[in-house]
Parts: structure tokens; C-alpha cells; sequence
């Protein structure tokens, strides 16, 4: 576990937004040419985030396929909506990682809408349909993670959302409350709902588990 | 587990390192986001039955707008019909100052019936400029033109017969004309005049291509001196035309030697645009010099080659690139000027090369991950 720890600490990268490294403004001049058209600038935007997109994406599926899918149809859309984008704080990454999680939550939502045992959901939903390719990395320690985004998969859209954001995604609180687009003490009180709606889906989870459902 | 574990657990799930995303996805992904392509929908769409009573809504829906649609365009028609009509209380003079073939400013006045007055200019296409808010009668159609704005006139039998400005474009010329005017190295105007007719290419409606027409006279001639200092001068020599070659991703340009005397230069001049439609005619002037790509000095050589990488200023999936060739003497003086050639570009992965030689496996993966073009002549010349 502590060799576990250690690695976590060497390859943590934190995610960094527009006004972390002083480059806001550039962003913000990167997105007015975007918004009139300049593909170059919104390549460069793109590149900036492709990969944090992407990373957030698999964290919350541990599926490559999918978190492609969630990568493409947020540029996509940021890349048709961009005239509509409207500058807060938290910058263009915010409005992509807030894209990206509706997507992440839309499709979750769409994967239960699809199965008629509404009692199969909360095991379906990470289960059968993500597929943790990458299974070399789900170690004995990391069942708890395992349960959690099983947990994750079946809460409301907005708790999906605030919990993604600010934990997945890696923003802070604040940043979290802008790409959500509420204040910081809605956010607060949203979170620690989401966190309490997450806790008592694992306590449920964890007695099916214990009962033999699974 | 607490929710202060929980809130611990959330947050190293949050920095546990994940793989990156692959290379060719991301590259692909910019590719189709460039193109305007649709993405793929990343769940598929369910499909219901529909219920008969939402067919019936529908039908009523689609009469409902059907008749809306009927009574504005009926409305529109009326309004339209009376603008053509009204009389002559709603027409106004228009007041143009142009260049015509012969590189003379003229001040032309045209009636509201669409009658020339003024220089009495001849037969023939002009560039210029509202000096005023006009609406005139051109055939059996209403032409308005603001203050300051660029219209082309075509002038026959001391009538315009045609018009149009950036806002009507009526075919596909209207733009290049247009941009031709603003243009330095683009000031010689299109015409179809008597004049130029047996030297340079004809006016080709609807084709879209780039006419530049220049007059008749030796090429060793120098631009008039006494041309209008905001229209840059116009070539003296007759225009000629571009040759490209293209093998895979190899383009070369070529162009026939200009006869002139004295020591000139070739500029070759390129645009390129991402994602089409064509790109701007490529301009040029001693102070913007933005659009140059060589420098080419007379004697040295009569074609200009690139290779389409995507490492140079011609980026992976620009959809269009154009070139044009100028003749330049010592003195900045533009001798001669091509057409211009556009291309239309298609970009594929490179295939590997399978060569198992371990000297060539890095470049093997190089190649893998880059692209390459293939160049087809756009519909443009």
C-alpha cells in the first residue's frame, strides 16, 4: 500500500486552470478567436485540454472506450456551442469539464433508462456496461474505489455532477461551483448531500454484496 | 467509512494517474472536429414506435406552418412588387467613382433608370465606389449601393446592365471582384472590354475564378504614374497562368519566364484556408508582405516546389491552399501578375513504410503518427 502511495504522489499531476499559471487572458483571446472562427485557436485550446478531459473521463468509467466517446462528444459540442460560451471564472476549462461530466451523466442515465429491472441499476451500471480494461490496475486496495464509482453511477445527475467535478475532475471547490454555475456555499451544500447520497448507496451496496445478490 | 474518509478516498481517486489518451485518437478527433464532421453519438438512440395521434398533431402542425409560410411569402412578394414599381419617388441617382480597363479613375453618374452620364466610359465591367445612397433601376430589378461601398457595374450601350456589391453578390465573381478592388497587388480591374479581350482570359460567369486582366502593352511598361494613389497601380503586362504538378505531396508551381528587360523577381505569394471555403486571393505590397513564400530572382528559376508535410506554413488539414506569382522589379514596381491556382487538399495518415531494417523503425513510427497530403485542383484555376 505505502509503494502504492508513493507512486500516487510522483505522478500526480493537479489539473490547472486558465487562471492558475497567470494565463487567463491568453485563454480568454484564444476563445474571442474561437468564437470567430479560428481553427488554430481552437486547436491550441483543444490540445490544452484533450488530456485532462480524457483523464477525467477515465477516472470516473475506468473504461478507455467510453472515456473517448465522453473526450469526443464534449469537443465536440464545446466546438458547435463555443459562441454561447460565456467567460466566468473558472474559464473555458471549467465549461469543458462541466460538458464532460453531462455527458458522463447523461450517459449513466441513459444506461438505466435501458434496463427494466429498475433493482439491477445500481450493480449495472459500472458493471455491465464499463468495462475496466485497464485491469492490471484494479488492485486488492483499490476495491473501495471500485465500489464507490458503482456507488457514483447511481445517484442524481446534480450529485453526479458536483462529485465528479470537484473530486475527478481535480478542481477546487470554487472552480467546481463555476463549471456547475452556482455559488460557493450552494456547492458546499450540494456536495455534502451528494457525499451523504454517496455513502448510503455504499452501505447498500455493500449489504447486497454481503446478502448474495451479486 | 466516514464522510471524511469518503472525502479522502474521492480525492486521491482524483489523482490517481491514468493513461493518457492515445495519440491517434486525439489527432484523429482534431481532424474530425476540423472537418465538421459528426461524432459518433456515444450511446446508441432508442427508437419508439410512434403513437398515431402524435402523426395526426404533426399533420396539423405542418398545415399550420404551411399556411403561415404561404401568407409571409405572399406578403413578401406584394412588398417586393410594390418596391419595383412605386416609381421613381423611391429611386435615387447613384454616384460612382471607378477604374476602368485603361487604369483612369472616372466619375460616373447613373440615373435611377440605370442611363450612364459623366466620363462616358465604354462597354464594359467596372470597380467602384457609392459616393453616395442610391437605388437604381438595373433591368427588372431594384440595385441599391450605401455610401462607400464597393460595387461592380456592367456597363453596355451607355446602360448598366448589371450590378452588384458585397452585400448582393449575385454569382460567384461578386467576391473576388470585390476583393480585387481592396487588394494591392489586385487593383487591375476585371473587364470584358474590346480591348483586352484577344490578351487576356475572358470573364468567365459562375466559374469562380480569379480573373486578373491587365492591358495589352509591352511587358517592359511601367505602371500609369498618374493612377489614383489609393488604388494601387495596376500591372502593365498581360497576366499569366500557373502550372502546378503534384506527386502525392510534392506541389510544384511553374510559370513561363517573363520576357521583360531588366532585373525583376519572382514573388510567390500563397493563402492558405483551414477548413475551405477557397482561401483569399493572395495580395501583395512592399509594405505587406505577409503572403510571400519565396523570393525568386528572375534568372534563377521559373517554378516554386513545396512539400504539403504539414511541418511548414501549410498546417495538417488546411483544406485549401492558393498561389499566385508576381513579377517585381527593383523599384517594388509589380511587372506581371499570374492567376491564381488553388488547391484543394486531402490528408491521410501516412502508411508505415515496412522496412524491418532497424535504422528505418523510428522513422517508421514517425511516419505513422504524421500525415500527409495529396493536392487535386480545386474548382478554381
Amino acid at each position: 500500500m505505502a509503494t502504492t502511495l508513493r507512486r500516487i504522489a510522483v505522478d500526480y499531476e493537479p489539473v490547472r486552470l486558465a487562471g492558475d499559471d497567470g494565463g487567463a487572458e491568453l485563454e480568454q483571446q484564444l476563445v474571442d478567436r474561437a468564437r470567430s472562427g479560428d481553427q488554430v485557436a481552437f486547436e491550441t485550446l483543444y490540445r490544452r485540454y484533450v488530456k485532462r478531459i480524457h483523464a477525467f473521463a477515465y477516472r470516473r468509467s475506468h473504461s478507455r472506450e467510453l472515456a473517448e466517446d465522453v473526450t469526443a462528444a464534449t469537443f465536440e459540442r464545446a466546438y458547435r456551442q463555443i459562441e454561447r460560451f460565456e467567460w466566468r471564472g473558472g474559464g473555458f476549462g471549467a465549461w469543458l469539464f462541466r460538458i464532460a461530466a453531462n455527458e458522463l451523466a447523461d450517459f449513466y442515465r441513459r444506461q438505466q433508462r435501458t434496463r427494466s429491472d429498475r433493482g439491477q441499476v445500481a450493480m449495472g451500471a459500472l458493471h455491465n456496461t464499463v468495462n475496466f480494461d485497464d485491469v492490471d490496475r484494479i488492485e486488492e486496495g483499490e476495491d473501495p474505489a471500485r465500489r464507490m464509482m458503482v456507488a457514483l453511477g447511481t445517484l442524481n445527475t446534480r450529485y453526479h455532477e458536483a462529485i465528479s467535478l470537484r473530486y475527478l475532475a481535480g478542481l477546487s471547490h470554487e472552480e467546481a461551483a463555476e463549471a456547475m454555475g452556482v455559488s460557493k456555499p450552494v456547492m458546499a451544500v450540494t456536495l455534502t448531500r451528494a457525499l451523504k447520497a454517496l455513502k448510503k448507496a455504499m452501505e447498500k451496496d455493500g449489504n447486497q454484496e454481503g446478502g448474495g445478490i451479486r | 467509512m466516514n464522510t471524511n474518509e469518503l472525502h479522502e478516498e474521492l480525492l486521491r481517486m482524483g489523482r490517481q494517474p491514468v493513461p493518457p489518451p492515445r495519440q491517434e485518437f486525439v489527432e484523429e478527433l482534431l481532424a474530425r472536429i476540423n472537418l465538421g464532421e459528426d461524432l459518433p453519438v456515444p450511446a446508441p438512440i432508442q427508437l419508439v414506435p410512434r403513437q398515431p395521434w402524435i402523426r395526426f398533431r404533426m399533420v396539423a402542425a405542418g398545415a399550420v406552418a404551411a399556411a403561415l409560410l404561404a401568407a409571409v411569402g405572399l406578403f413578401s412578394l406584394a412588398r417586393e412588387n410594390s418596391g419595383t414599381t412605386t416609381g421613381p419617388q423611391n429611386l435615387k441617382p447613384l454616384n460612382v467613382s471607378g477604374q476602368q480597363v485603361s487604369a483612369t479613375s472616372k466619375n460616373l453618374q447613373v440615373t435611377t433608370d440605370g442611363k450612364v452620364t459623366g466620363d462616358s466610359p465604354p462597354d464594359g465591367r467596372i470597380n467602384a465606389t457609392c459616393q453616395a445612397e442610391a437605388r437604381i433601376k438595373v433591368g427588372d430589378r431594384i440595385f441599391e449601393c450605401q455610401v462607400d461601398q464597393s460595387v461592380t457595374l456592367t456597363i453596355q450601350d451607355g446602360r448598366v446592365v448589371d450590378a452588384f456589391n458585397e452585400t448582393t453578390k449575385l454569382g460567384p465573381q461578386a467576391q473576388p471582384a470585390a476583393k480585387q478592388t481592396a487588394a494591392p497587388v489586385t487593383a487591375a480591374p476585371t473587364t470584358t472590354s474590346s480591348a483586352t479581350t484577344t490578351s487576356a482570359p475572358p470573364a468567365e460567369s459562375g466559374s469562380g475564378k480569379v480573373i486578373v486582366v491587365t492591358n495589352p502593352t509591352t511587358p517592359t511598361t511601367r505602371p500609369d504614374p498618374v493612377l489614383n494613389p489609393t488604388v494601387a497601380s495596376a500591372p502593365p503586362s498581360a497576366s499569366f497562368d500557373l502550372k502546378n504538378v503534384t506527386n502525392d505531396a510534392n506541389v510544384t508551381v511553374s510559370w513561363p519566364a517573363y520576357a521583360g528587360v531588366g532585373t525583376f523577381q519572382y514573388v510567390v505569394l500563397q493563402t492558405i484556408s483551414p477548413n475551405g471555403p477557397a482561401p483569399d486571393t493572395p495580395t501583395w505590397s512592399p509594405t505587406d508582405p505577409a503572403n510571400v513564400v519565396a523570393t525568386i530572382p528572375g534568372v534563377a528559376a521559373t517554378n516554386y516546389s513545396v512539400t504539403l508535410d504539414g511541418k511548414g506554413s501549410i498546417h495538417v488539414n488546411t483544406r485549401f491552399v492558393s498561389f499566385r506569382v508576381a513579377v517585381v522589379d527593383n523599384n517594388n514596381t509589380i511587372l506581371s501578375l499570374s492567376n491564381t491556382l488553388t488547391l484543394e487538399l486531402k490528408w491521410a495518415p501516412l502508411k508505415p513504410a515496412g522496412d524491418p531494417s532497424p535504422t528505418t523503425s523510428s522513422t517508421t513510427t514517425t511516419t505513422t503518427t504524421t500525415t500527409a497530403a495529396t493536392a487535386t485542383t480545386a474548382g478554381r484555376p
